[in-house]
C-alpha cells in the first residue's frame, strides 16, 4: 500500500465513523422534504396540481425523463395552470417551484462533490451556481417544454408523445455527464454540454445512456404509486416525495457520477497512453 | 364528511412566502375575478339557485328590435331535456363574451364571432357547465364536463374540467392545452352532475355532493350519501335531492360553507327540485309523472312545492292544474323564475296553449295569470317577465300584460333566454339572436 492509498483508506474510515459519509451522500434525504414543502405551499395557494401517479394499466410504461436528478412528483405543476394567474400568485408559485428545483439540483451537486473524497463537504459556490442555472434550464425544457409541445399537438398526433419521450431520452443520454462535469471539473454549462456530447458519442454510449435515462425515468414514475395507495392526501404526498426523492434522486445522481468516472477515466488513460 | 387536508390557509401561505419571494410583485390578489358585470350569465338559470331571475342589466322593456344574429351556433338545448336536465346552460356569458355549448365565442356588444372551436363538442353531448370567478386567476375558469372522456367515463361519469376561458380556436386542437385542472385535483374524480356555481365554488354530484374549488379543482367538502338527483344553493343552504325520491330523507338541507347536514325531509316521488332562493327551495311535478297519470286516465297531479330551508319543512303547495285553469288538460310545467316576492312559471295545456302564472312566494297564491303562445322558458327581472318558445314575449311583471312580442324571421326561438346587460339573447335552432330596446 502506498502512502496515498493509506491516506485515502484512513479518510474513508474517518468519514464512516464521523458521519461524514452519510452527510456526503444523504443530500437527497434533505431535498425531499424541501420539495414536499414547496408542493404543499403551491397546493395551499389553490394553484392546480395535476396528478402524475403511476397507474398499473395499459400501456404500463410511463416515463418522467429528466436531464438532471429531479424530485419524485406524484403531482406536478403544468404550464397551463400558470397562464392567467394574478401576478402575486404567479410570482409566489414560480418562486416555490424554483425553490424545489434548487433544492434537488443543489443536492445533486453536493452529492457529486462529496463523492470526491479529497474534497471538502461543500462545493465551490460558483460551480453550484452554474449547476443551478443548468438545472433550471433543463427542468423548464423537459417539464414545461414537453407539456407545451404535447399539449399543442392536434389530437390526431397524440402518438407523437412517445416520439418526443424517446427524443428527450436521447438528448438526456448524450448530456448525461454534463452536470457532473460542471461540479467536478468546474466547466461552464456550454462547455460541459459539448464535453458530454463528445464523450458519449458512438452507438455504444448512446444506447447505454439512453437506456439508463429511460430506466431512471421509469423508476421515477413507478415510485409515485404509493401516493394513490396512501389515499392521495398530504401524508401520502409527503411520504412519496420524501422517500421517492431520496431513493431515485440518489440513484440518478450516482448513475451520472458513475458514467462520468468511466468517461473521465477513459480519457485520462487515453492521454497517458 | 371529507374536508380538504391542507392545514395552511392560502392567505397565510401567500402572506408568509410572498414577503421573501415576491418583493416588488405588487399587492396580492384579493377577491374573486373577473369582476361581475351586468352582462354576465354564468350558468344555467343565472345563479346557483337556478332562479332565472336577474336584477342587473336593462333588457328591452317597451319594444324589441334585433341587435345582431349569429348563425351556426347550435346554442340550443334539447327541448325534451330542458325541464329535467341540470347539466348545462346552452350558453353562458362572462366578461363580455357569449359562449355557446358548441364552443362558439361571440362578442356580446356587436355579435362579432371571436372564435369557433370543437373543443366543447364531444360526441354531440352537452359539455358546457358555466364560468366561475376565481381568486387566483384574473380571467376565472370555464367549466366543462365532457372533454377527453376516458373509457371509464360512461360508467362512472365524466370528469369536470376547469379551462382557460380563451380556449383553442383551431378545429381539432387539443382542449387539454387550455385545461387548468381536473376536478378532484390532485386525485381526479368523476362527476355525474355539475352546476350551481357560487363564490368560487362549483357543486357537483360525485360520490354524494362535492364542493369543488374553482381555483384548483380540489374538493373543499363532500357530503357523502345516495345518488344525487338534483341540487341548488342559496345564501346559506344547499338543497340536495337524492334517490329514491320518495324516501323519508330524500331532500337534504346542507350548510353551504362546510356541507354539514342540517336537516332532511321527504318529497313526493314525482317532485323535482328546480330552484332555490332566500332559503327556500322549490320543487315541481315532473313532466313524465303528468304524462303517466294521463296515460292511465287518472286525474293528473301538477304542483309547485316550497320548502323552508331553515325550518326544514314544507311551507306551501300550489295545485297548478287548478291555478292554470287547465284541469285534466294540463300537459307540462315549464320553466320557473324565482324573484324576491314572486315566482313566475309557465304551464302548458292541451293544444299548445300556455299560461304564465305569477305566484306569491309567501304562500303560493296566484297573483296573476296570462294565456300566451310563447312557452315554455321563462326569465324575469324587476320589471318584466320574458317568455320564449316559438316566439318571444315580454310581460309586465306586476300585471302580466303583454308589453311586446317578437318572432325570429326564419326559425323558432328554441331555448331558454339569457339576459345580458341591455341584450336579451334568444337561442334559435341554429342561430343566436340578440334583442335590444327598439
Amino acid at each position: 500500500m502506498t502512502v496515498d492509498e493509506a491516506a485515502t483508506t484512513n479518510r474513508q474510515s474517518d468519514d464512516a465513523t464521523s458521519g461524514l459519509w452519510l452527510l456526503r451522500r444523504g443530500w437527497f434525504v434533505l431535498a425531499g422534504p424541501l420539495a414536499t414543502a414547496a408542493l404543499v405551499g403551491v397546493r395551499s395557494l389553490s394553484i392546480p396540481l395535476a396528478e402524475t401517479t403511476y397507474q398499473l394499466e395499459f400501456p404500463y410504461l410511463s416515463f418522467a425523463v429528466s436531464l438532471v436528478p429531479a424530485w419524485v412528483a406524484p403531482v406536478t405543476l403544468r404550464p397551463e395552470a400558470l397562464w392567467g394567474l394574478k401576478p402575486a400568485y404567479l410570482a409566489v408559485t414560480v418562486g416555490l417551484w424554483t425553490l424545489a428545483v434548487l433544492a434537488v439540483v443543489i443536492a445533486a451537486g453536493l452529492f457529486w462533490w462529496g463523492l470526491d473524497r479529497d474534497s471538502s463537504v461543500l462545493a465551490p459556490l460558483s460551480r453550484l451556481g452554474w449547476l443551478v442555472a443548468y438545472g433550471l434550464a433543463a427542468v423548464v425544457l423537459t417539464v414545461f417544454g414537453s407539456d407545451l409541445l404535447v399539449g399543442s399537438l392536434p389530437a390526431d398526433w397524440a402518438g407523437l408523445e412517445w416520439g418526443w419521450t424517446l427524443l428527450l431520452a436521447l438528448v438526456a443520454g448524450r448530456l448525461f455527464v454534463a452536470p457532473v462535469a460542471i461540479v467536478r471539473d468546474g466547466r461552464r454549462p456550454l462547455d460541459a454540454v459539448r464535453w458530454s456530447i463528445r464523450s458519449l458519442a458512438g452507438v455504444r454510449w448512446t444506447v447505454r445512456c439512453t437506456g439508463l435515462v429511460l430506466l431512471l425515468a421509469f423508476a421515477s414514475r413507478v415510485v409515485t404509486a404509493p401516493f394513490g395507495a396512501l389515499g392521495g392526501g398530504l401524508v401520502g404526498l409527503a411520504l412519496t416525495v420524501a422517500v421517492g426523492t431520496a431513493l431515485v434522486g440518489s440513484a440518478h445522481a450516482y448513475a451520472m457520477a458513475f458514467v462520468y468516472d468511466l468517461v473521465a477515466g477513459n480519457q485520462t488513460e487515453g492521454r497517458e497512453s | 364528511m371529507d374536508t380538504g387536508d391542507g392545514g395552511l390557509s392560502r392567505r397565510s401561505v401567500l402572506g408568509g412566502v410572498a414577503a421573501t419571494l415576491t418583493a416588488g410583485a405588487g399587492c396580492l390578489g384579493s377577491g374573486l375575478s373577473p369582476a361581475s358585470k351586468p352582462g354576465d350569465w354564468p350558468q344555467r338559470g343565472y345563479d346557483a339557485g337556478h332562479t332565472n331571475y336577474k336584477t342587473a342589466g336593462s333588457p328591452p322593456l317597451d319594444d324589441a328590435s334585433l341587435a345582431w344574429q349569429v348563425g351556426e351556433t347550435a346554442a340550443t338545448v334539447d327541448t325534451r331535456n330542458i325541464s329535467e336536465d341540470i347539466w348545462h346552460a346552452g350558453l353562458v356569458v362572462g366578461d363580455g363574451t357569449v359562449l355557446t355549448q358548441r364552443g362558439t365565442t361571440i362578442a356580446l356588444d356587436d355579435g362579432r364571432v371571436k372564435r369557433r372551436t370543437e373543443c366543447l363538442d364531444e360526441g354531440g353531448r352537452p359539455a358546457l357547465v358555466g364560468v366561475a370567478r376565481t381568486e387566483s386567476y384574473a380571467d376565472g375558469v370555464l367549466l366543462s364536463t365532457a372533454l377527453d372522456r376516458g373509457p371509464a367515463a360512461d360508467h362512472d361519469g365524466p370528469e369536470l374540467y376547469g379551462l382557460r376561458p380563451s380556449i383553442p380556436q383551431s378545429p381539432g386542437g387539443r382542449c387539454a392545452a387550455s385545461r387548468r385542472w381536473t376536478a378532484g385535483s390532485p386525485r381526479d374524480v368523476r362527476v355525474t352532475r355539475a352546476g350551481a356555481i357560487t363564490d368560487g365554488t362549483v357543486l357537483a354530484a360525485s360520490e354524494g355532493l362535492a364542493a369543488i374549488d374553482a381555483d384548483d379543482g380540489s374538493v373543499s367538502w363532500r357530503a357523502a350519501g345516495r345518488e344525487v338527483e338534483a341540487f341548488c344553493a342559496t345564501g346559506e343552504h344547499v338543497f340536495v335531492q337524492r334517490q329514491p325520491l320518495d324516501a323519508a330523507d330524500a331532500l337534504s338541507i346542507l350548510d353551504r360553507d362546510g356541507g354539514e347536514r342540517q336537516t332532511t325531509l321527504g318529497t313526493a316521488v314525482d317532485d323535482r327540485l328546480v330552484a332555490a332562493r332566500d332559503g327556500m327551495a322549490y320543487l315541481r311535478t315532473a313532466t313524465a309523472a303528468i304524462a303517466r297519470d294521463l296515460d292511465r286516465d287518472r286525474e293528473p297531479t301538477a304542483r309547485l312545492v316550497a320548502v323552508d330551508g331553515a325550518a326544514g319543512e314544507i311551507e306551501w303547495r300550489t295545485d297548478l292544474t287548478e291555478a292554470s285553469g287547465f284541469g285534466a288538460a294540463i300537459r307540462e310545467i315549464g320553466g320557473v323564475a324565482v324573484g324576491p316576492d314572486s315566482i313566475f312559471l309557465t304551464v302548458q295545456g292541451d293544444g299548445g296553449t300556455t299560461v304564465c302564472l305569477a305566484l306569491d312566494v309567501r304562500d303560493g297564491s296566484v297573483q296573476w295569470s296570462r294565456r300566451t303562445s310563447a312557452s315554455p322558458w321563462v326569465v324575469a327581472t324587476d320589471e318584466a317577465v320574458y317568455l320564449s318558445g316559438g316566439d318571444v314575449a315580454c310581460l309586465d311583471r306586476s300585471t302580466g300584460e303583454v308589453r311586446w312580442r317578437w318572432s325570429p324571421a326564419s326559425a323558432n326561438a328554441r331555448g331558454p333566454l339569457v339576459i345580458a346587460d341591455r341584450r336579451l339573447l334568444v337561442p334559435g335552432e341554429y342561430t343566436l339572436y340578440a334583442l335590444e330596446e327598439a
